[in-house]
């Protein structure tokens, strides 16, 4: 979007250059359970032919043995890419160690899976993606499981939160 | 929060809540003390009973055995939480193992350290979220070495605070 001089912006104009946010507003708790679930409130709404650039700040405690692990998915006929750094849950230190930077890309990176360390302490990790919407609107929503299934809680924390901006009208 | 609507006027009042708010270091800052000490100039303002997205970006200097100790300051009864992707303490290169630590809470008690090496320039990366209450204030970047040490930890000059309103 963008503003000419002297005209009067319209509220859809204003509202469209500014980024959505959703936000996690409770702790969401998982246990003995490698299925992922969607994180209420971690999902923004998605026009259809629209591309959108995306950001996630995903705290949470994981339990050691646990681990963590994530999924985005998007409306049908997206398509895009998403990236992590985290700690890897190879690293056995699993406070600082080893980092992982992954890519998922692809026609539709729906479905896949990012897998990062638990730890004594509180983690977080970084997502950041695009999303080029087809023919659908819908949501793009962020799930979480167990990497290993483990009788200990893997929480994500309240007031984690994805933010969208929209890019362009495709 | 502030919602546009369409049709309605859209009043400045609006705009500033909804626009992220930011906050830069003009110069250099060294400390050479394990107190954590505002960066003068890094500081946000918040308003009372908001939610906000932190984001940050910390360009710092500091010795291998010295390290870098930071804070986020906000008012009196904020809660959320932030954390720090960098070099972990325990490096003594660029490359190395990483830290993505995160704490609970705004004060001075909250503390995290990155690894700092001599001679190198590194930097940090922040992100978190503020909940603050009845207090309106600022949300500052304290910083100060995580180790005693001659040579001093530097906050870079360009070192920015992001805050964007996220109240649902």
């Amino acid at each position: 979007v963008a503003f000419a001089a002297n005209s009067t912006p319209r509220g859809r104009d204003l509202r469209e250059s500014l980024p959505q946010f959703g936000v996690c507003l409770q702790d969401y708790t998982i246990q003995s359970s490698i299925d992922v679930e969607p994180i209420p409130g971690l999902s923004v709404i998605l026009e259809p032919h629209c591309s959108y650039a995306f950001s996630c700040y995903l705290a949470y405690l994981a339990n050691t043995a646990a681990d963590l692990r994530i999924q985005i998915d998007s409306p049908d006929l997206a398509a895009g890419s998403w990236a992590v750094q985290a700690l890897t849950y190879l690293d056995t230190n699993k406070i600082t160690g080893e980092f992982v930077s992954w890519l998922q890309e692809g026609p539709n990176p729906a479905g896949s899976q990012f897998l990062a360390s638990g730890s004594a302490s509180p983690l977080w990790e970084r997502i950041t993606g695009t999303c080029s919407t087809g023919g659908y609107g819908g949501t793009l929503q962020l799930s979480a499981a167990q990497r290993v299934s483990t009788a200990a809680a893997t929480t994500v924390a309240a007031y984690s939160w994805l933010e969208v901006t929209k890019i362009e009208e495709l | 929060m502030a919602e546009i609507r369409a049709g309605a006027r859209i009043k400045a009042s609006t705009f500033n809540a909804l626009a992220p708010v930011t906050g830069r270091l003009a110069s250099d800052i060294g400390r050479t003390s394990t107190t954590t000490v505002a960066a003068t100039g890094l500081s946000v303002p918040v308003v009372a009973s908001a939610l906000y997205a932190v984001t940050g970006y910390v360009p710092f200097s500091a010795p291998t055995a010295g390290d870098l100790k930071l804070a986020l300051v906000g008012p009196t009864g904020a809660t959320g939480h932030w954390g720090v992707m960098a070099m972990a303490t325990n490096t003594t290169g660029v490359t190395g193992d990483v830290t993505c630590s995160r704490v609970v809470g705004f004060t001075t008690a909250q503390t995290l350290s990155v690894g700092g090496v001599d001679s190198e320039e590194l930097h940090a990366t922040l992100m978190g979220t503020i909940q603050t209450s009845t207090t309106a204030g600022t949300l500052a970047l304290y910083h100060a070495q995580g180790t005693s040490n001659g040579t001093a930890a530097t906050v870079k000059s360009g070192a920015w605070l992001r805050l964007v309103r996220i109240d649902t």
